[in-house]
């Protein structure tokens, strides 16, 4: 459903010109919860935005279900990142003036639903958060674990295809992130994809497939109850290797 | 987009919020002032005035000797001035256009209840209309012989015939033809039959600032009163040689002994002193409140601006969670919109309570209601234009730049 | 730490270039406005002649009809009639010095002359004119009191007439005729440093006076009265005819048109004078006259021009608006400091966090604030210099430059309490402007802001 073939994405400055993204080629699968390691400045939150139609690319093509959205204009790809993406952010980015039902609401607003049809959603969305009980408390009067799933509740409440999450775990003690990686598998288990970057091996294992990432490209790719199968590859087999995944 | 999530901010910066009412009304107060000013001070400036005035001369004197017979005076000044090459015609006249404030009223019947009618009374001779330049509408100008002659004197009877402007025509007697009818030009004193109506030429100050710049009656006279020993010419001079002929004109007053001369001028500067200490003053009005709005449009690009670098991290979001560039422009537009709203409600009523409680200037009226709105609208515009380009920049944000 | 705090408002200032810019802008704007009306303001309410405006005192005592209205302010009271002024001026009185004074006007000749007559203003008055009033001379004197008592043909001129007729030369004991009259030139007046004609109640402020004569020579000329004549009833009709025809009769009527100055220096001086019109008037009624209950003034020339200030609706028009403006603009500096002392939030964690007190950090941006008011207010100042010059050039195009532009002047002029004013409200409104950003600014809790990104 989501399929990269050669993406590429420099950033360019004056002087000095960043390949972020190297000949990305990825296949995503329906249904699949996928995790992207590497190090800091590898790629990963590139990758993500670019999956998440937030960023564009110079070379290669994405395709969302099949439709290339390479060239579609800023309002197509604001409406595809409306009903199809649903983001869930390292620092949770609510919006610290609006109660958790309002941020809840924010994506179905630009969706244009009517009023009981966004009340049913976000109740709904809350609910399965388990969050119901603080819609009207403002982010700050939350912890963080309550706030990370409100931004996965407003993630939820358009019903994704895809949900893309930037260390959701990263601002979190290990309680609290157990807590919200409980609910991404659930979700996942209902059927919405999941892309997620993470730094933690423990988390990662917990996915269907993960995705190991060096310098703008994929170096290493895992499938769930399978050994490490790219562990000792040399540069020239993994490129190979993509053209297969 | 809906407008809860505008009012949830409000509450977040409520001095913000509450600065930026304040100053959209106090603007509003201030510049809905100076409109009404403004206003007041140019009603009716604009009107055509009907007259020629860079072809016409005036020239007013004094005696300062007593005793003087003016009859052989005025003859001799008739005589002389018309002969000055340049000079088509002159005739005698107690008041000047432009500066004609000395306002008399006039009465369609006898009596002390009748209706008055305001107007300014020129007595002129019969060469008035030449002079002028105005054109006869109807009926006929004066005859020679018509023209009353010498001292004024309390036992002086009056000529019998007058002409009337148009527009007098039209405030005495509407659609009926005012050939033949008899008119006061003084409350109970002799009539007169009104014998031409001719085309409106300019009063003065007071009669323009009251709406009645046309109204104005002729009378035959070429007369004086002891008290007064300043008889005054207008001219009609060729085209063009206005400003040439002064010196000569002023030379024929000077060439008798006991005599000042305290106007000799070109009608255009007569005109200008009507119209200039109205307008200047009006300039500076307009000059400031341009500036004023100037001022409060730049503090608001100011202010947008920062609002936008503030929650340049709430708009990447809104961005990634499907907002579209026009949500996010619509959404700067329409909080802008909801707080000028505000200030310019407060602004309405702060403006109508200062010129209710402090009538500024008083005799004309002042506040005009509709004014308060088309300044508001235009301060509406203004804001909004004000907030567009920093909303068009907030619209343009990536998302992925700003958000962690 | 002075220089480090200068040196980082500097820093500051450039950090910001558009918000500083406009917060100067708006404040220079706002103070420009307000500045160039107050200081008209300020001149228009300057003593006329200085101190002792204070202690000069117009005489009124109401002498209208029974059925006249009531008033209780001496502006509107008309001023004296010939006979109850006279009395007055030549009785004994606690007054240190007095004159009286009245609005006439002839056509100037000289003998000889090679020019065109000129029509002077005239003022009527007595000896004590001179003196009560600091009149400085050019040339010559005032003449004596005997010229007042003989009705001499004497006339002191104005400097300004004094260049037309003769070129700025010494005319002292040359001749002018007034309409037909020779009269001997005593004296030509100085640069008169009075803000407006005061002295015949109309605060005039276009041409000065040109001559002033004794009013006994102005009488015996049978000169016109140019100025107010408000009668009683009786006499009402021929008011228009006192201006003009013989000057005998309005001499002889119960018309009030001459102006009595006194001047008194002590609380007790003004108590006796007052309780001496109260018994003059007192004797009058007796005799018939001063029809009304006593109702008498005795108010000094500031009074009288307050009075008369209170009354110029458009300019007090103007300065209402001034204040809208001054006020909007500074709204809209508080705004913009706002914005800009928010900026500044992170560093000010920043600075907290690496151990600065909130004093310090208050201080350091309080002259920041000083800073930019500091420049606000010198753009202002040059702002308010530009607007007067603006203001008199429209005034000067609007009355076609028919006063001299030195008299009107006066009230365009740029002073040191201009200068002072300007860099002292500049400075402090924007403090007050910048007081609840920075406060704000500098109460933020550090933790928080530091932790995030």
């Amino acid at each position: 459903m989501l399929k990269m073939a050669g993406v590429s994405k420099i950033y360019r400055t004056s002087e000095i010109e960043t390949c972020a993204l190297n000949k990305i080629d990825l296949h995503i699968k329906a249904g699949e919860f996928i995790t992207v390691k590497g190090p800091s400045g590898s790629g990963k939150t590139t990758l993500l935005n670019v999956a998440g139609l937030l960023e564009s690319f110079e070379e290669g093509e994405l395709l969302l279900d099949g439709d290339n959205v390479k060239g579609l204009n800023d309002d197509k790809l604001s409406a595809l990142r409306n009903q199809k993406i649903g983001f869930i952010f390292q620092g949770f980015n609510l919006l610290p003036e609006l109660p958790v039902f309002d941020n809840v609401d924010v994506p179905l607003r630009y969706r244009g639903f009517d009023a009981k049809e966004r009340k049913k959603r976000i109740d709904n969305a809350l609910e399965i958060v388990g969050l119901t009980s603080r819609r009207k408390h403002l982010p700050m009067q939350l912890s963080g674990g309550q706030q990370q799933r409100v931004a996965i509740a407003r993630a939820l409440a358009g019903e994704p295809r895809f949900l893309l999450a930037d260390e959701p775990t990263g601002n979190l003690d290990s309680t609290m992130a157990k807590e919200v990686m409980e609910l991404l598998k659930k979700i996942n288990n209902e059927g919405t994809t999941i892309i997620m970057v993470t730094h933690d091996d423990e988390l990662a294992a917990k996915a269907s497939r993960s995705i190991n990432i060096l310098d703008g490209r994929i170096v290493d790719v895992a499938e769930a109850g399978k050994t490490n199968i790219g562990g000792h590859k040399t540069q020239s087999t993994q490129e190979a290797d993509h053209a297969g995944l | 987009m809906g407008i809860r999530p505008i009012l949830l901010s409000f509450k977040q910066s409520k001095f913000f919020s509450l600065m930026v009412v304040l100053q959209v009304a106090l603007t509003l107060a201030a510049v809905s002032h100076s409109v009404f000013s403004t206003n007041a001070l140019l009603r009716n400036w604009s009107v055509p005035s009907g007259l020629d005035a860079r072809n016409m001369l005036i020239e007013r004197s004094q005696f300062f000797i007593d005793d003087i017979n003016l009859d052989g005076v005025i003859s001799r000044d008739l005589q002389q001035l018309s002969q000055i090459p340049g000079v088509q015609h002159v005739t005698t006249t107690n008041q000047i256009p432009f500066a004609a404030d000395g306002i008399s009223e006039v009465f369609k019947e006898a009596g002390t209840e009748a209706q008055r009618y305001l107007a300014a009374t020129f007595q002129m001779n019969s060469s008035a209309l030449d002079v002028l330049g105005v054109e006869l509408i109807s009926g006929r100008s004066f005859y020679p012989n018509e023209v009353l002659k010498g001292q004024l004197s309390p036992e002086t009877e009056y000529p019998s015939v007058i002409m009337i402007s148009d527009a007098l025509a039209n405030e005495m007697f509407g659609q009926e033809s005012p050939l033949g009818k008899t008119i006061w030009p003084v409350r109970n004193a002799q009539p007169a039959e009104v014998i031409g109506v001719y085309t409106n030429f300019m009063t003065g100050q007071i009669l323009n600032g009251i709406g009645k710049s046309y109204n104005t009656t002729i009378r035959p006279m070429e007369v004086w009163t002891p008290a007064a020993l300043d008889p005054g010419y207008l001219m009609r001079v060729d085209p063009g040689s206005a400003e040439s002929l002064l010196e000569n004109v002023r030379d024929v007053i000077y060439q008798q002994q006991g005599r000042y001369v305290f106007r000799n001028e070109v009608l255009t500067r007569t005109k200008k002193r009507m119209h200039d200490a109205r307008s200047s003053q009006a300039m500076v009005m307009a000059a400031v409140s341009v500036v004023l709005v100037l001022i409060t449009a730049f503090g608001i690009v100011g202010l947008v601006s920062f609002l936008v670098r503030q929650r340049e991290k709430q708009i990447g979001i809104r961005r990634a969670l499907g907002a579209t560039r026009k949500n996010i422009l619509r959404y700067f537009l329409l909080e802008n919109t909801l707080l000028t709203i505000l200030g310019l409600i407060l602004g309405a009523a702060l403006t109508i309570g200062i010129a209710v409680k402090f009538p500024a200037l008083s005799g004309t009226k002042f506040i005009h209601y509709d004014y308060i709105l088309y300044v508001a609208i235009f301060l509406w515009c203004i804001n909004l234009l004000a907030v567009y380009w920093p909303a068009k920049k907030a619209a343009n944000i990536k998302p992925a730049q700003v958000i962690g | 730490m002075l220089a480090y705090n200068l040196q980082l408002a500097w820093i500051s200032l450039r950090q910001t270039p558009g918000l500083t810019l406009l917060a100067i802008a708006a404040i220079a704007i706002g103070l420009g406005v307000l500045m160039t009306i107050q200081t008209q303001s300020r001149h228009m309410r300057s003593l006329p002649i200085g101190p002792v405006s204070e202690n000069i005192y117009l005489v009124q005592m109401d002498n209208r009809d029974l059925n006249a209205p009531s008033l209780d302010q001496s502006f509107e009271m008309p001023s004296l009639s010939f006979r109850d002024a006279m009395y007055l001026l030549n009785t004994d009185t606690p007054a240190i010095d007095a004159t009286t004074t009245w609005k006439t006007r002839g056509i100037i000749t000289t003998t000889g002359q090679e020019y065109n007559p000129v029509r002077g203003i005239a003022v009527a008055t007595n000896s004590g004119f001179f003196s009560i009033f600091n009149v400085p001379f050019l040339y010559g004197n005032g003449w004596t009191a005997d010229s007042d008592t003989q009705g001499n043909a004497v006339v002191v001129i104005s400097n300004r007439l004094n260049r037309t007729l003769f070129g700025d030369e010494d005319s002292v004991g040359r001749q002018i005729t007034i309409i037909d009259k020779q009269a001997t030139i005593v004296g030509v007046l100085d640069e008169w440093p009075i803000t407006s004609q005061f002295y015949d109640r109309s605060f005039f402020r276009g041409f000065s006076d040109d001559i002033f004569l004794p009013q006994s020579f102005a009488i015996s000329m049978n000169l016109p009265r140019y100025t107010r004549i408000e009668c009683q009833a009786a006499d009402r009709p021929r008011t228009r005819a006192y201006q003009l025809a013989d000057v005998r009769h309005v001499i002889n009527s119960e018309c009030a048109w001459v102006n009595l100055w006194v001047k008194l220096e002590t609380e007790d001086s003004v108590e006796n004078y007052k309780s001496l019109m109260e018994n003059y008037v007192s004797e009058q009624k007796a005799l018939g006259r001063f029809p009304r209950e006593q109702n008498n003034f005795l108010d000094n020339i500031v009074t009288h021009q307050n009075a008369f200030l209170s009354r110029d609706a458009r300019f007090k028009f103007y300065q209402r608006l001034s204040w809208f403006f001054a006020g909007v603009c500074l709204l809209n500096a508080i705004l913009i400091l706002l914005a800009k002392f928010i900026r500044k939030t992170k560093e000010v964690a920043l600075r907290r966090a690496l151990g600065a007190k909130r004093n310090v950090l208050l201080v350091q941006y309080l002259i920041e604030l000083v800073v930019i008011g500091a420049i606000g207010a010198l753009a202002g100042l040059a702002l308010s210099y530009l607007g007067l010059q603006g203001m008199l050039g429209v005034y000067m195009y609007g009355t076609d430059y028919e006063y001299p532009l030195s008299t009107v002047e006066q009230l365009y002029q740029m002073d040191w309490q201009l200068i002072r004013d300007a860099l002292l409200i500049g400075i402090l409104s924007t403090i007050v402007a910048g007081l609840y950003p920075i406060w704000k600014v500098c109460n933020v809790a550090p933790a928080p802001l530091l932790k995030t990104e």
